[in-house]
């Protein structure tokens, strides 16, 4: 019994069929929503409201050759990918979707899946670098930009929740949530929102793929299976930050009426609703911007963030 | 600046809210099936009362119609468009000699083509000739004329 409910989570509803559903999820709500943002229709004709367009479109990737150019390192071209998708997958494992359902919990959730997030650029470094072609390496480059402008902030405001409620514990941090501790954390929560856009390459910060600039940046080469599978990390970072987003500030999976799991998604789908309207409104901004930006204003804004933190939880 | 990019990102969210600037493709509001008086369409070709005169594919300025023989005596052969070629002028429809026309053009525009030969095996890039032709005049008088001689 015991077994038969790990594996159930590990393979079914936390697990990897239901992340391989928030890649599909996703992938369609940004369309759909931007869409709706623009006055637009989106997919419409595939399925019931272009449901299965998605689903098309995913298997016309996977039927596409896998094509490996002569100077790419053949082994790790191929292995990138797969390691950047176990890694966000690794991430999604920590958060509790709900009070039982949860793959692991360790004292330490929040540090391990701001470590795993932080390791993420090195990767997709990696997967510019053995591609051996120029835009991929320029995308690789500006991936490591991302980083060291936009996970500063990350830590900072996310060790500001662990501060104010004293655990890193995912489930202990959602049962110690109250309206006072979110009131207290508004400015971390901005700070993290704004994060994570920076950190999932979300536009107006993707610079690491801007198509007008460098095609695809790092993803470029990449072609079938491999580029879904980068490609899928991707959408997986955006769904893993926005559910860390909700699990430290805005309570999880707590909530009147509905069950929790539905509660700890609809809250999801607000903050993608967010990021798509801010996708749908702003222009990318340049490299030395972004790290004007966060260097001048996020850091040190995270940093007074703290400070207070630390003077209310003083007094 | 933080302000007006807020007021931005607020307008852009409340948008999706409001009714949408496209339609959904005409099967699903009819009112864009609205067409001009005289919109020239697909064609439709009468087999019931087309006599065989050749006078639409004399007409027509680019050679876009081409008789198909019938096999019969009379009418001897039925017009044949090809939709890719066509520029709907409808020229055959003024040429066409029958009290009712036998060659016209018809409101229907869901058409999609494309030029590939001038063989008439797929039927959505040719308007062929529609109905029974057993029951064109022509046809009927000259089985008479036959019955009568095998009598």
């Amino acid at each position: 019994m015991e077994w038969g409910w790990i594996l159930f989570k590990t393979l079914v509803f936390p697990g990897l069929t239901f992340l391989l559903l928030v890649i599909f999820a996703t992938f369609y709500l940004e369309r759909k929503l931007v869409a709706d943002m623009h006055g637009r229709t989106g997919p419409y004709y595939v399925g019931p409201y272009g449901i299965l367009q998605t689903v098309a479109d995913i298997f016309k990737i996977l039927q596409k050759e896998v094509i490996i150019h002569r100077q790419a390192d053949k082994f790790l071209f191929l292995i990138v990918p797969a390691i950047a998708f176990f890694m966000v997958a690794l991430v999604a494992a920590f958060i509790p979707y709900d009070e039982n359902l949860w793959i692991v919990s360790t004292p330490y959730d929040l540090v391990i899946s701001l470590a795993l997030l932080t390791s993420l650029p090195a990767i997709f470094l990696f997967a510019g670098w053995v591609s051996r072609s120029k835009y991929p390496f320029i995308g690789g480059i500006r991936v490591i930009n991302q980083l060291i402008s936009g996970e500063i902030p990350l830590w900072l405001a996310g060790l500001s929740v662990a501060l104010w409620y004293g655990t890193f514990n995912y489930l202990e941090i959602v049962h110690k949530f109250d309206i006072l501790g979110f009131l207290a954390n508004l400015v971390g929560l901005a700070i993290f929102l704004v994060a994570i856009l920076i950190v999932a390459d979300r536009p107006p910060f993707d610079i690491p793929e801007a198509e007008q600039e460098i095609v695809y940046g790092f993803l470029t080469e990449y072609t079938g299976v491999g580029y879904l599978l980068l490609a899928g990390a991707k959408f997986l970072e955006v769904f893993v930050l926005s559910a860390m987003t909700v699990t430290l500030f805005l309570g999880g999976f707590k909530g009147p009426f509905l069950p929790g799991w539905l509660w700890f998604l609809i809250k999801v789908f607000a903050i993608y609703y967010l990021a798509f309207a801010i996708r749908a409104s702003t222009p990318r901004i340049r490299l030395d911007q972004l790290i004007k930006f966060t260097w001048t204003v996020l850091v040190p804004l995270s940093l007074l963030n703290i400070a207070l933190i630390l003077i209310v939880k003083a007094l | 600046m933080l302000g007006k990019v807020l007021e931005k990102i607020v307008l852009v969210a409340t948008r999706a809210f409001e009714p949408k600037d496209t339609t959904y493709f005409p099967e699903k509001n009819p009112e864009v099936r609205k067409k001009p008086e005289r919109f020239r369409g697909r064609h439709f070709i009468n087999a019931e009362t087309c006599i065989g005169c050749y006078a639409c594919e004399r007409a027509c300025p680019i050679g876009a119609i081409i008789m198909v023989p019938t096999g019969l005596k009379r009418p001897r052969a039925m017009p044949t468009v090809n939709l890719g070629r066509c520029c709907y002028c409808g020229m055959c429809e003024d040429a066409c000699p029958t009290k009712e026309k036998s060659i016209y053009l018809t409101e229907e525009y869901d058409i999609m083509v494309e030029e590939v030969d001038l063989t008439p095996l797929i039927d959505d890039l040719w308007a062929k000739p529609v109905g029974d032709i057993t029951k064109n005049p022509l046809v009927l008088k000259d089985l008479q004329k036959q019955k009568k001689e095998a009598k």
